[in-house]
């Protein structure tokens, strides 16, 4: 533990009977930090997360937050916050009353909780909808709402689990870079869940990337990107060809061709499935049979579907695992 | 086939009258005139008799109390069951539920008679036999499968998420309970109320089993009155005996205009 970490969990485990769903967790976290915590379906992090704000009680393990030990805390007497992947606005209050509704059980007097409320409301980009009910709202400004209704209560931290999953993409990606900017402007300490790697790099001051019940490696988005500790954060986070246990190639440094050449450390034979146009690029996803795998790579070459082709590195791309992986 | 909005508007208004308009006014009319005679000369006449005769019945009025007060305890009790066993089935796993679940139905297969005879027996040894408190009991039997149905569906489509998020923001097991779950299980509340005491105040038989004669509720004034009076008398008994849940009915809708955030005057869905 530093002396600098706001946020510790300290050997924090949780298991149903006799399923673990997560063992050992470490992680610390800053003020005004925001972890993204990555992970596929099923990895244990909406779990985790829920046993953070007080839903659950972990197995074992502490749970700080300042200097004081809230693991035995009740949710509603933690200071924290979660946000569900629904908005779950109260549909019989206004969008004031929701906003204020935290404050009333800090005994805010009535006056001070609409005052406040009506700050935040005007600070998510909603005035004027404070006497609106929240069905007249669509599903962004209904987050937006639900994020606001969460800050109101000044917790330590907040807790996101995957709040933008029910919107469209295109409000997904505005409503990124608009959370990370409010969240950054309160000074707001935040954890954020998500199963899209590019999601989590975004919003995250750093990212953890969490299977099996436990993070596999945490750092800043680029250096998990560039130098992934184990197989599974290199297919899962970064864009890289595993070749075994010990060893990589980031696909940056792979290459298409159409003949076999001596002068290649790395040769493998690979077939095109198809091909995606993106960011002004072509991109052709190979199948590459001698590895199980597919791998997608760009290239100026024009190739057609089912064409034999050669993916290729040089000998310094080939990077190794780190022995002693750091998970930090 | 098609319908035109005049058209269903039509329909909507002719089943409307037929069934429900028509039955209502005919009875009122009926209550304040004699009985018709067949193969008459059709001549309405008015008269206050009917009223009368119902409003000099001694045990009227003791009785519309004692139903509305037993009516009342049996919708309490059926909240207080209804609401956890519903809150329990729809949100907590545990092993033998659906067991638990047919159990709870079971009243409703079984004849109530059959029960009311039973459970006489127990009320008796108990010292409940012949008092309202026993009549309570008994009138619990064919409420409580509703009950704890209608507010376990209540639960159901309100979702756990709801009520964590409620948790999340701060609020304590009683703050969550009455600014989020009795608000938001308002229709579910609504029906268990009106079902629970419509099914208490026609109670005749097991009350009559169980009250021993003592507890004289609305429905053991009104069923001799079947065979002997008059058509009219009868007529004017129906509307009073209607009369108690409506009354009943607006007393429950003012009480639930005082549950936290409640606005009258926005309609909400």
């Amino acid at each position: 533990m530093t002396q600098s970490s706001f946020i510790t969990l300290q050997n924090a485990s949780k298991s149903f009977a006799d399923t673990v769903i997560f063992k050992h967790v470490q992680a610390q976290l800053s003020k005004g930090e925001i972890l993204s915590i990555v992970g596929p379906s099923g990895s244990g992090k909406t779990t985790l997360l829920r046993c953070l704000s007080g839903l659950e009680p972990f197995s074992a393990g502490d749970f700080i937050i300042d200097n004081q030990n809230v693991t035995k805390l009740t949710a509603n007497k933690r200071p924290v916050s979660l946000v569900f992947q629904q908005a779950l606005l109260f549909p019989h209050m206004t969008i004031l009353d929701n906003v204020a509704y935290g404050l009333t059980f800090q005994h805010v007097k009535k006056k001070e909780r609409a005052k406040q409320a009506q700050e935040l409301i005007d600070k998510v980009g909603l005035k004027g909808y404070e006497k609106s009910f929240p069905h007249e709202l669509s599903g962004g400004q209904q987050q937006r709402i639900s994020l606001a209704r969460s800050l109101a209560i000044s917790p330590d931290l907040i807790l996101l689990d995957e709040p933008f999953s029910s919107l469209d993409p295109q409000l997904r990606h505005e409503m990124r870079d608009w959370v990370r900017k409010l969240l950054k402007s309160q000074q707001m300490t935040a954890i954020f869940v998500t199963h899209d790697r590019e999601e989590a790099m975004q919003m995250g001051d750093r990212v953890g990337v969490f299977n099996d019940g436990s993070f596999q490696q945490i750092g800043t988005p680029q250096d998990v990107y560039q130098r992934p500790v184990n197989p599974f954060v290199a297919t899962f986070f970064s864009d890289c060809l595993v070749l075994d246990d010990h060893k990589y190639v980031p696909v940056s440094h792979l290459f298409i061709s159409n003949n076999t050449s001596n002068d290649a450390h790395l040769q493998l034979e690979a077939i095109v499935q198809n091909q995606v146009f993106i960011h002004g690029e072509t991109f052709y996803q190979l199948w590459v049979a001698s590895m199980n795998k597919r791998i997608t790579l760009p290239s100026s070459l024009s190739l057609h579907e089912g064409a034999n082709v050669t993916v290729m590195a040089n000998a310094e791309a080939v990077q190794l695992f780190p022995e002693d992986e750091i998970k930090e | 086939m098609q319908y035109k909005p005049r058209m269903k508007t039509a329909s909507f208004w002719f089943l409307t009258g037929s069934l429900f308009l028509f039955p209502v006014l005919f009875l009122i009319v009926k209550s304040f005139t004699l009985p018709w005679r067949y193969q008459a000369d059709f001549h309405m006449h008015f008269t206050l008799r009917g009223w009368s005769t119902l409003l000099s019945e001694n045990q009227l009025i003791s009785a519309t109390f004692i139903s509305l007060l037993i009516g009342a305890v049996v919708v309490l009790l059926n909240l207080i069951i209804g609401l956890s066993a519903g809150k329990a089935l729809a949100f907590y796993q545990f092993k033998g539920k659906s067991i638990m679940d047919t159990l709870f139905l079971l009243p409703l297969i079984f004849p109530l008679l059959a029960i009311a005879m039973g459970v006489h027996i127990a009320m008796i040894r108990l010292g409940l036999a012949d008092s309202w408190i026993g009549v309570v009991l008994i009138h619990l039997v064919p409420t409580i499968p509703y009950s704890i149905k209608i507010l376990r569906n209540g639960y159901v489509s309100l979702g756990s998420a709801m009520l964590e998020q409620s948790t999340s923001l701060g609020a304590n097991v009683r703050s969550r309970f009455l600014t989020i779950e009795l608000p938001l299980l308002k229709p579910a509340l609504r029906s268990t109320i009106f079902l629970t005491f419509v099914i208490s105040l026609s109670q005749y038989v097991i009350t009559a089993i169980i009250g021993g004669g003592n507890v004289v509720t609305l429905a053991m004034v009104y069923f001799p009155f079947l065979q002997s009076a008059s058509s009219t008398v009868l007529a004017a008994f129906s509307i009073w005996f209607a009369l108690v849940p409506i009354l009943f009915y607006l007393i429950v809708e003012i009480i639930l205009c005082f549950l936290p955030y409640q606005s009258p005057w926005r309609i909400k869905t």
